[in-house]
């Protein structure tokens, strides 16, 4: 009987606590979680090899428990990004936060204030004021110099961006040669004397030609990769399309009289079969490593990470050397800098981010729970979201080492002893490179709303010639003088340009290629038809349109 | 049935069109039930979306839906027509389109001819399968093997290398003259066997007794073609004939804009191609609607045209 009593009461105070331990349970849990969708395009390159929805990432689901938020991703099928966003957008049927840059004309006429305008997204002028955004303001409170790259002309303040925070995160592609060939050619050039001008490229093109190291020493992947980023024309002191001259005006490459003198080297080139002709045919990344990776080419232009460093993982895993972090064996890829036409000068041309690289996320007008979206999207700029996006959680997919145990060329000194170092569930994945393994922990190897950290590029660089490339490309180019600031035009100047920008495009690339291929002869008189033509078609107009944007821009402080 | 009703009892003055139609209605209730989904299909996707067909006049904005948008008149087909390409789209999209009809047309209807000569049954299913397998494989993925086969490296330089060692090597896909010979056997090749379906059915049902009059009166396989099979198959050809003409003015962009670079523009770039770049990555959906309408007033008024003199002609026709 005493024992029957004595089990009642052990029941009955354990249920008493359990009661007590739910209540404090439903008091600790504060709110509801906010429930959020979000459209994304995944990166087709690196993320889908991991997965096929975000949510199903260690990171999204990190954020998701740091801010208290239920998301569920819409992604576009790979290559449709452009017609489902387009989609959504004409049938108006908004997911609560976009992921896009809608600064870029490109993926949205008219820029950001013409979707305030047309009712697509929201400003976050008043998230802002009101401490909805706390952490992006206290970012942006520290760096004030980029404030003008965040505005608007009208003075909105838009999106969630994404910001390369270190000088050094700007310059991430450039022109790269096989530099095991070329010492073999022993023509002079090697590692620390590399081909610098377009007279040096001339003759190691021939070199390799003539030494029979591959039938077309130079690959470029379409037209539009002969002039990518301006790093041929560069040489020239042009731009391949709108750049801003030494005084800060707007000029349109192909209308310069030293745009000719780099038409009239390429065709050479490609005259004397040094240009792999399949540059008319637009090769897909997979054709251009294919080619890269069995000799097909000598020289070309590509990333470093996605680039470099896909292809010496290709090459260690052909080996079965994958999981050292050494050159492979017989294939060497290496930085050249951006060519010049005289030697020791730098660059005008190369480079192509601004700090506030891109407009990445946007709240839409149809989010019923702003504060839960700025809550989540604001996490990216907090210490710890930042820390999050780059490397992940402590334990799992980093831990802190010594700098000085880091091989880098970046003085990473300011992380002490505290440098945040991938784990081997990102660096020893067998299955997988580096850069797709990361995609399940981070985000900083593409881009997405938080600033990307220095200390992140140097993770990846697991190759020693990776971390001499950044240093050529960085010091071979001063390109922040060419380089546009973000642009905004008002409803009527975005018509125009698209009107009149569609035609002049076409006819640009149709008359270089004609001039290239030798369909059409290229002569003074041949060229002062082009450049009627270019005028003809309203260049004049659209520069004078894109002046006055840059104008505004300088008033706004945007450069 | 209800017609022979009428004649034996006139209408009477007092039964409307209505009237009647509702007692047909009760009468043949089963038969109309069948006919909803067809019906509500036309309306539903054909008819509906009819109403959309405004923003074409109209500078369409998705935040102001289709009604709050501004009126604009003309602008957009105004805009099309002054664009510099204008007529270079048009002229290459009637060049292909009739390239295709000179071409593209005839093979299915030879192919359909050939397998009818053919009484082995497995050889005969063989070819069919074989030839009609390629209509279900992706436009993306056609033209990712074309840009294969035809890059420097690919099948054809590789072929052509075997036949002549001193050939040099080019882009196939880069040369403007053969971009519509390119465009135009690769569309042969995906589509005679499923266009040649609807021929050899036609061919089925041919009477054998007049094959047998053929070779009664000493005539040979030639002869059985020509007088037998190709007058059995004309109404189809005729009919098949007028629904291509309809579609002069149209050619997707999907496989254009997959195939064309910038050296073939010249032969390559058609009214689609065109419209992709300007209208859908510009977000100019009302400059779109006005091509695509202009394009489609074009192709009736095409379909109507050959479809009378068809009639005049041949007394075979739509309707």
């Amino acid at each position: 009987m005493k024992k029957t009593t004595k089990a009642l009461a052990l029941v009955l105070s354990l249920m008493l606590l359990m009661s007590v331990v739910s209540i404090t349970a439903m008091a600790d849990g504060s709110a509801e979680p906010s429930k959020l969708t979000y459209w994304r395009a995944l990166d087709t390159s690196k993320e889908t090899v991991m997965f096929t929805n975000w949510a199903d990432s260690e990171l999204a689901k990190w954020i998701a428990e740091a801010t208290n938020c239920e998301v569920t991703f819409v992604h576009p099928p790979a290559g449709q990004e452009s017609e489902k966003f387009n989609l959504m957008i004409a049938s108006f049927d908004l997911t609560d936060i976009i992921e896009r840059d809608l600064s870029n004309t490109s993926n949205y006429p008219g820029g950001v204030d013409k979707a305030v305008d047309d009712g697509v997204i929201i400003t976050l002028n008043e998230a802002w004021d009101n401490g909805l955004v706390p952490n992006l303001k206290a970012y942006f409170d520290a760096h004030p110099e980029w404030l003008p790259q965040l505005v608007t002309d009208r003075g909105n303040i838009t999106n969630f961006p994404f910001i390369r925070e270190d000088d050094i995160l700007l310059t991430s592609w450039g022109p790269q040669i096989r530099i095991d060939w070329l010492e073999e050619l022993n023509i002079g050039f090697d590692e620390n004397n590399l081909p610098s001008t377009i007279s040096d490229w001339d003759t190691v093109l021939r070199a390799f030609k003539d030494a029979g190291k591959c039938e077309y020493p130079l690959l470029c992947v379409s037209l539009n990769s002969i002039g990518d980023n301006s790093a041929l024309p560069g040489a020239y002191g042009v731009g391949w399309e709108y750049y801003l001259d030494e005084e800060g005006n707007v000029q349109y490459g192909p209308t310069q009289d030293a745009f000719k003198d780099f038409i009239a080297q390429i065709k050479i080139w490609i005259d004397d079969g040094l240009v792999n002709p399949d540059w008319q045919a637009n090769l897909n990344t997979a054709q251009l490593r294919q080619n890269i990776l069995s000799d097909n080419a000598a020289m070309y232009f590509s990333n470093l990470g996605g680039g470099m460093g896909t292809w010496y993982d290709y090459k260690n895993a052909e080996l079965g050397t994958k999981s050292e972090p050494a050159n492979p064996e017989g294939f060497r890829s290496f930085a050249l800098p951006f060519p010049t036409l005289e030697k020791g000068e730098k660059s005008r041309f190369g480079g192509s981010a601004l700090h506030v690289a891109s407009f990445c996320a946007f709240i839409t007008t149809a989010c019923e729970d702003v504060e839960g979206a700025c809550r989540y999207m604001d996490f990216g700029y907090s210490e710890e979201g930042k820390e999050m996006f780059n490397y992940g959680k402590e334990g799992i997919s980093f831990n802190y080492i010594n700098y000085e145990d880091m091989n880098s060329p970046v003085d990473l000194s300011a992380f002490g002893d505290k440098f945040p170092r991938w784990s081997d569930a990102i660096l020893a994945d067998p299955d997988h490179a580096v850069a797709e393994a990361c995609s399940l922990y981070i985000r900083a190897h593409s881009s997405g709303p938080f600033p990307q950290d220095e200390g992140y590029l140097v993770q990846f660089m697991k190759y020693a010639d990776q971390l001499k490339t950044i240093e050529t490309w960085n010091g071979s180019s001063d390109y922040s003088g060419s380089l546009m600031p973000r642009l905004y035009f008002t409803t009527e100047e975005s018509e125009e340009l698209a009107s009149l920008e569609t035609d002049i495009d076409t006819y640009k690339d149709e008359t270089i290629t004609k001039f290239l291929v030798g369909d059409t002869e290229l002569n003074d008189a041949t060229w002062a038809d082009f450049q009627n033509g270019l005028k003809a078609m309203g260049i004049e107009k659209c520069l004078e349109i894109r002046n006055a944007a840059v104008q505004r821009a300088y008033e706004r402080g945007g450069k | 049935m209800a017609q022979s009703g009428a004649v034996i009892r006139p209408p009477r003055k007092n039964q409307n069109y209505l009237a009647r139609l509702g007692r047909n209605i009760v009468k043949h209730k089963w038969t109309y039930m069948m006919m909803i989904p067809v019906l509500a299909y036309y309306i539903i996707f054909h008819y509906g979306p009819l109403y959309g067909v405004q923003i074409a006049f109209k500078d369409f904005n998705p935040g102001k839906g289709i009604w709050g948008s501004k009126w604009v008149g003309l602008k957009h087909f105004i805009s099309f027509f002054k664009g510099v390409y204008a007529w270079r789209t048009i002229r290459n999209t009637l060049f292909i389109n009739i390239y295709l009809l000179l071409f593209g047309f005839p093979a299915p209807i030879i192919l359909a001819l050939l397998l009818d000569e053919i009484h082995k049954p497995v050889f005969k299913k063989t070819v069919q399968t074989i030839t009609y397998l390629p209509h279900f494989i992706s436009t993306v993925v056609i033209a990712g093997i074309l840009v294969d086969f035809c890059s420097t490296n690919g099948l054809f330089n590789q072929i052509a290398l075997m036949i002549n060692p001193n050939y040099t090597k080019v882009a196939l896909l880069g040369k403007m003259s053969l971009f519509r010979t390119i465009y135009v056997s690769s569309d042969i090749w995906q589509s005679i066997g499923w266009n040649s379906i609807i021929f050899i059915a036609a061919l089925s049902g041919v009477d054998s007794e007049l094959y047998e009059a053929v070779a009664i009166d000493g005539g040979n396989r030639f002869h059985r073609v020509w007088h037998v099979s190709i007058p059995c198959l004309l109404p189809t050809i005729v009919i098949m004939f007028i629904l291509r003409i309809g579609n002069l003015m149209s050619l997707g962009f999907e496989k254009i804009i997959l195939l064309y670079t910038t050296g073939t523009y010249e032969v390559a770039d058609v009214i689609s191609s065109y419209v992709y770049r300007r209208g859908l990555l510009d977000f100019s959906y009302s400059f779109s609607s006005a091509v695509g309408l202009m394009n489609n007033i074009i192709n009736f008024i095409l379909v109507m045209t050959a479809n009378a003199i068809s009639r005049k002609v041949t007394e075979t026709s739509l309707w």
